[in-house]
């Protein structure tokens, strides 16, 4: 799955506001209802019991991220402390985007490094 | 006719003998390290020229009398003396080659060439090199050899050796942090070798992370590069498009360097030219016209949103530090935009009414504001760049990021001191690397800070790192008898004394930085 940048992953970063925002794991506009919350939750969590492919990721503007049981539940238990709420609504009005497979960072690196001085490899 | 060959040879090692150095008038501490070194290469060369000399006066001797028998034992003899003497042909040729640390480190012991300048570290070195060529990690072999460095003095190959020894263990922040603290050291306490080892495993892991612009600017003038070094450096070179470096030089040096099979695919991948960073940015699909205007970084888009949604084009630059102050710069402005209107405090007051939360619309835009400063904070951290407009506004949100920043480094940076003074605590068995790893920390933290620190802070957080690290400093000579890493703090906490222009500071430690270690 193409990330964007490794240290910026879920649960820390700059970014994790997009990456872990519950508007986008339950794929909720941020106008949505707590009863629209909770059916969208509900919702999740049967398609991912029942191992449909399409509910496995969820679009955020960092790109796609993936999305299990703890993700959602722990999406619906943020959205229910108001104040965070309407942080995460904030958040929420970034367009989710499509990181392409190419897409590379730094120069790929030479993994054969260590072995050309003698080395063990990595 | 062999008679005569014997003779030109026992002139020539009577030459040998007469050319070979005395102590030097230089030497006026004869304790110093380098008098130390110096006596040992003396010592080795003496009786190399010894060995020959007594083989030569034996081989004459018996083809004088007409019997060449004696020539074997003698020559056997010879070179068994020889091999005592410069255990390294053993250790180079089969200890390191065959994976043997244990045996490698054992025969480095007896000393010489290469580790004269650090005989005790240089053996574990030669042992970690070993251990590098085993398939697998050995942590019994590992221990071994950590333990022969624990109570070896530590000097530049035994740092080396450490290093070798947390990378073979999967730590490379932790070796890369250790090879590059060589550049500490007084070059009479580091083997030129294992200067050498440092430098191809610094390029290596430079290699191994793509970093080949870091590869590329590599001096010519270094001393001591290995072929393989040099090999990589034109590739880089050729890689990055910093200079026109023909197919023709760089397929020379792979044929001059070694194990040419493993830099094979280097060489492929050089030979195909220039690749330019983020050339995923090509790969994107083709932008419609239309949207064009409206992207944010085009100031498109609603204007309590503009930040945002840079903020999320800022997470898909390919390359986080490329051009990082002028991004910083702009959301910064572009936050502040938008804090100082009334659309997003307006929204914020609307639905923290309508979703009747436990605080007010004023309280959810302090709480946004300290959330972008923080995320802001963290992107300079990231990118190692701070925009220079930053200090200037203080309750700009740039401003907030960067006292925010300045905030977690500096308890950084107080918690390193106090873990580096705990660690001379009376109650705490000293371990010379461990004291050493702790230092480089506190100076980790120190230069992470002084990128972003006004003058005034800069200062600040220089006394608080001297009175911690000259103690330690103190501590070192005094105590543990480390010269050689006292010496390197003090070098280092000179060069620090002069930026931020702490004179009497200076004074102190360009008088320790002159003590003869």
């Amino acid at each position: 799955m193409p990330t964007v940048r490794s240290s910026d992953s879920r649960g820390g970063g700059a970014f994790c506001c997009f990456a872990d925002n519950p508007f986008f794991v339950l794929d909720v506009p941020p106008t949505a209802s707590p009863a629209d919350v909770l059916a969208a939750a509900n919702r999740w969590i049967d398609a991912l019991g029942r191992g449909d492919p399409a509910a496995q990721t969820y679009a955020t503007p960092v790109g796609p991220q993936p999305r299990t049981e703890m993700v959602v539940r722990h999406a619906l238990t943020r959205l229910r402390d108001r104040d965070a709420r309407v942080q995460f609504e904030v958040w929420a009005t970034a367009a989710p985007a499509e990181i392409p497979d190419e897409f590379v960072g730094p120069m790929d690196g030479f993994s054969g490094a260590p072995r050309a001085f003698g080395w063990r490899g990595r | 006719m062999s008679g005569a060959l014997l003779l030109v040879g026992g002139l020539g090692a009577c030459v040998a003998m007469a050319i070979s150095p005395l102590p030097s008038s230089e030497m006026v501490d004869p304790e110093s390290t380098r008098a130390i070194s110096t006596r040992r290469a003396e010592l080795r060369l003496a009786a190399t020229v010894a060995a020959f000399a007594a083989c030569a006066i034996g081989a004459l001797f018996a083809v004088g009398r007409g019997a060449l028998w004696p020539l074997w034992p003698l020559t056997i003899g010879f070179g068994i003396g020889l091999l005592v003497i410069h255990p390294w042909i053993l250790v180079r040729w089969i200890c390191i080659p065959l994976g043997m640390p244990r045996l490698a480190w054992w025969l480095s012991s007896l000393g010489g060439v290469p580790w004269v300048r650090d005989p005790e570290g240089g053996a574990v070195l030669a042992g970690a090199l070993a251990a590098l060529r085993k398939r697998m990690h050995d942590p019994k072999a590992a221990a071994f050899l950590r333990r022969r460095l624990r109570d070896a003095r530590l000097r530049g190959a035994g740092i080396v050796a450490a290093a070798l020894l947390a990378a073979d263990e999967g730590d490379h922040a932790r070796a890369r942090q250790l090879m590059d603290s060589l550049e500490l050291f007084d070059p009479d306490l580091c083997p030129p070798l294992a200067r050498r080892i440092a430098q191809d495993w610094r390029l290596a892991d430079d290699a191994c992370a793509g970093q080949w612009s870091r590869i590329a600017d590599t001096s010519d003038d270094l001393p001591n590069v290995s072929r393989t070094a040099r090999f990589f450096t034109v590739a880089a070179r050729r890689l990055t498009g910093a200079e026109d470096a023909g197919a023709g030089s760089l397929i020379r040096r792979w044929l001059a360097a070694p194990r040419r099979l493993a830099t094979a695919p280097l060489l492929r991948r050089a030979l195909r030219g220039p690749v330019a960073v983020g050339t995923g940015v090509s790969s994107l699909p083709r932008l419609d016209a239309r949207f064009v205007a409206v992207l944010a970084a085009n100031d498109g888009g609603a204007s309590h949103i503009e930040p945002i949604s840079l903020l999320a084009e800022a997470a898909r630059e390919p390359e986080a530090r490329e051009r990082a102050a002028v991004r910083l710069q702009r959301l910064g402005a572009s936050f502040d935009q938008a804090f100082e209107g009334f659309e997003l405090r307006r929204r914020l007051r609307e639905r923290t009414n309508e979703l009747e939360g436990g605080s007010t619309g004023e309280a959810a835009t302090i709480r946004l504001q300290h959330d972008v400063a923080t995320k802001l904070a963290q992107l300079m951290r990231d990118a190692e760049a701070c925009p220079t407009n930053a200090g200037t506004r203080p309750r700009s949100t740039l401003g907030r990021a960067r006292e925010s920043l300045f905030d977690q480094l500096f308890d950084d940076l107080c918690v390193a001191c106090a873990e580096a003074s705990e660690r001379r605590q009376p109650l705490n068995v000293p371990v010379p690397i461990g004291e050493w790893e702790a230092c480089l920390n506190v100076m980790a933290h120190y230069e992470e800070l002084r990128g972003l620190a006004s003058p005034g802070e800069l200062r600040q957080a220089y006394t608080l790192v001297e009175l911690e690290l000259r103690q330690t400093a103190a501590w070192m000579w005094n105590d543990l008898h480390e010269r050689g890493l006292a010496n390197a703090i003090s070098a280092w906490l000179l060069t620090e004394a002069e930026r931020v222009e702490d004179h009497s500071a200076a004074a102190y430690h360009r008088h320790n930085a002159a003590l003869v270690v």
